[in-house]
């Protein structure tokens, strides 16, 4: 009987919760249905005169059709692997270099993360104008100094030197999150390493690693979405250019819309984007967690 | 107990946070434009010099009127963007807008903006000789104007396109520059000067991508090569020979241009030859003001030339930015005032007063090339008056064509194709695409906006 009435006692768990549901579903999902309605319209802001048309789902041909969106994607998937390997690489080396007790340690430790916190846009302008402008830059005056023309970074480069700052300001990011695994790596696990006659090198193969598998999986999972959305670096160094050569898909979706005026292949775009990144992400995920 | 006190504290704290997006009444008509009771009046702006003045000065207008005038000022690219979001998707903010030449008419005849010849004509005989729109040059006011429903911005400053040059780098290599220059010269002499290994450029040129960097330039090139965009049946006739020349000069002219083209714009070659690192700058007329501040290094020692010639002869562009009042604005009649006094007579004679005469708006009025003073102080004058007054926005090609407004055509689709044009203009000369394809790409563009802006029916 007391077991029954226990069972009875009510859940409010879901009532708790229907704010905070109801405020995410406003927010998040409200203007990405109001993208998929605008994706089935043709719609030039600059020409009222031919007024908004449904379209169906002509936008979404001419974009799958497009040999620039193509490229764009090529450019995005490169993009992604290049500084998801790299930065994963990077952080794990940079946090046993600073998953020690030394002087200056902390101070060191809070540059190597201060790349992160700048606006991308920021960093764009700092790299564009100050360090690799080619005429007036640090690039010029270390290139003066070897007797070799300036290099043209952002002109014959410009998807390298992309991937390069992007990993510059993501490295940080990935790096917090592995660092928090390796200090959390039980002392007596290493020291028990140490006598069983493992070097630094085995030592991080075969046991840090292992053990920080999850914060790894977190950092690339988090970079993946974050990098595929990076728009203002973009913007602000190459404009995608020379052509589409540097271009991303949040890129091409700004593109669209502000130079083309075109609404309809804008959020067409933008709808095929949403769909690339759920469906790398769940593969990503799976991939991860296959022995789980 | 505890659990039901924090999930109302919970749900309270969402539901503030749901609501603070939901501004009262005052503010969101506050921000439609300026305020009825508080006189303001609200000004989108680009970021060029001349801009920058007027809203340091219009703390003056303010004094005299008690109108107060706020600014949002901002790169071309951004300011563009940002304006015609405004207009096109009915935000309402702005009561004034700077627009560029190809735009003017466009806005008007979308009813974005509204059209200042009624306006002008509800004005006392008193109001019009004050302002005299005729003293403003006869090409500008066409450029600020739509072929259907008149004038539709009137211009803050007007410029074309000349040949600046370093008379002390001339000197050192022996070189002079032809009175009226070829495309031809201008690349022999950019060769004949170009030393990068030791910082200086042969010459300094716009070609960073964009329908208003290296397009503006690059678009009278084109012109000058005898190519155009569409013939008379609106046709796309991006595939002739004569614009393959130009493609194919342009990148020759680049290499004997500032290192890393692709990154340099309008910003970047200006400063490369205030700085004394280029010996032969073509672009807009209004850079010489800046050449001859006391902060740049080649002031009193710049000569300069009319906008270089090959098969056609009068090559000069006719561009510049103009104000136009918005047709959503709650306070015309204020907006209108500020217009006039921001383009008036009066108004350049304030600059020059407060800022020197190598800061006055130029290119616009006749009087302002009739004061001695002016000619006296700012040895670019005279070229600049005519190439402004030469320049002709009504037949940009030799052939007929059915848009007009030189280097940036008039027509709503061109920040898309242009764009394009721009952007495989950029790969070629970076060597990343072949020109073949690149041509192929351009011409496919245009014909297609030809097609879905329904111009061929």
């Amino acid at each position: 009987m007391s077991k029954d009435k226990a069972n009875v006692k009510k859940d409010n768990s879901t009532r708790v919760l229907m704010p905070a549901v109801i405020f995410v579903a406003a927010v998040t999902q409200i203007p990405f249905a109001v993208t998929i309605i605008f994706s089935l319209l043709k719609w030039n802001v600059k020409r009222p005169d031919l007024g908004i048309s449904f379209n169906g789902l002509q936008n979404f041909i001419d974009v799958l059709t497009s040999k620039n969106f193509y490229i764009v994607l090529k450019n995005t998937l490169i993009i992604i692997v290049a500084c998801l390997i790299l930065c994963t690489v990077l952080a794990i080396l940079l946090g046993v270099l600073f998953n020690r007790k030394y002087p200056g340690g902390y101070f060191f430790r809070t540059l190597l993360v201060m790349p992160y916190f700048v606006m991308d846009s920021v960093v764009g302008i700092v790299w564009k104008t100050l360090l690799l402008n080619p005429s007036m830059g640090l690039n010029y005056y270390i290139c003066q100094f070897f007797g070799i023309k300036s290099i043209d970074f952002f002109g014959k480069h410009s998807l390298l030197t992309v991937i390069i700052l992007i990993i510059w300001q993501w490295t940080p990011f990935f790096f917090l999150i592995i660092m928090a695994g390796l200090q959390n790596i039980p002392d007596d696990v290493t020291e028990s390493a140490k006598i069983d006659g493992a070097n630094g090198f085995k030592r991080l193969i075969l046991i840090d690693i292992p053990i920080i598998k999850k914060h790894i999986i977190t950092a690339m999972t988090l970079g993946l979405i974050n990098i595929l959305k990076v728009f203002g670096l973009v913007y602000v160094t190459t404009q995608g250019g020379p052509g589409v050569s540097s271009a991303n898909l949040p890129y091409l979706t700004y593109r669209t819309i502000f130079y083309d005026w075109s609404v309809g292949k804008a959020a067409a775009i933008a709808v095929i984007t949403v769909a690339i990144t759920l469906f790398i992400t769940q593969k990503f995920f799976n991939a991860t967690n296959k022995d789980e | 107990m505890k659990k039901k006190v924090v999930s109302l504290l919970l749900t309270g704290v969402m539901l503030a946070a749901l609501l603070t997006g939901c501004g009262s009444n005052k503010e969101s008509e506050s921000s439609e434009g300026g305020s009825e009771e508080t006189k303001e009046i609200k000004v989108a702006s680009v970021n060029n010099d001349a801009m920058v003045i007027m809203e340091e000065l219009s703390a003056k207008y303010t004094e005299e009127t008690g109108i107060k005038v706020t600014f949002t000022i901002l790169s071309e690219n951004e300011i563009r963007s940002k304006i015609t979001q405004d207009v096109g998707l009915g935000g309402g903010e702005y009561d004034l807008l700077t627009l560029g030449t190809s735009d003017m008419g466009t806005y008007l005849d979308n009813g974005w903006t509204e059209a200042l010849d009624p306006l002008f004509d509800q004005l006392s005989e008193e109001d019009k000789a004050d302002y005299e729109l005729e003293d403003i040059f006869e090409s500008v006011r066409t450029s600020c104007s739509s072929e259907t429903n008149g004038l539709a911005a009137l211009p803050f400053y007007s410029e074309s396109t000349m040949i600046c040059y370093n008379k002390e780098i001339f000197e050192e290599k022996n070189l002079t520059m032809p009175e009226n220059p070829t495309w031809d010269d201008i690349y022999e002499l950019a060769a004949a000067c170009d030393d990068k290994a030791n910082g200086v450029a042969g010459i300094a040129i716009r070609g960073l991508a964009g329908y208003g960097e290296n397009q503006y330039i690059f678009g009278s090139i084109m012109n000058a090569f005898g190519g155009q965009y569409y013939d008379m049946e609106w046709n796309a006739t991006y595939n002739t020979e004569e614009v393959q020349n130009a493609w194919e000069f342009y990148k020759k002219l680049l290499t004997v241009a500032e290192d890393s083209p692709t990154t340099c714009g309008y910003t970047e070659c200006l400063n490369l030859f205030a700085q004394g690192k280029a010996a032969i700058y073509y672009d807009a007329t209004v850079s010489a003001g800046t050449f001859a501040k006391d902060d740049s290094a080649v002031k009193g020692k710049v000569g300069y030339a009319p906008a270089p010639t090959d098969k056609k002869e009068n090559t000069g562009t006719i561009g510049g930015w103009g104000i136009a009042v918005t047709a959503g604005s709650k306070n015309k009649d204020a907006a209108f005032d500020f217009l006039r006094w921001a383009t008036s007579k009066e108004y350049v004679t304030l600059v020059q007063e407060e800022k020197g005469f190598e800061s006055t708006p130029s290119g616009t009025r006749n009087s302002t090339y009739e004061n001695q003073e002016y000619l006296d102080a700012c040895d670019f004058a005279a070229t600049t008056r005519i190439a402004i007054e030469t320049s002709d926005a009504i037949h940009p090609a030799i052939g007929d064509t059915p848009y007009t407004g030189n280097s940036l055509p008039n027509l709503p689709e061109y920040s898309s194709w242009g764009e394009t044009i721009a952007a495989e203009l950029a790969s070629y000369v970076s060597d990343q695409k072949d020109l073949d394809s690149c041509i192929k790409d351009c011409q496919d563009a245009i014909e297609n906006a030809a097609e879905e802006g329904g111009y061929k029916n």
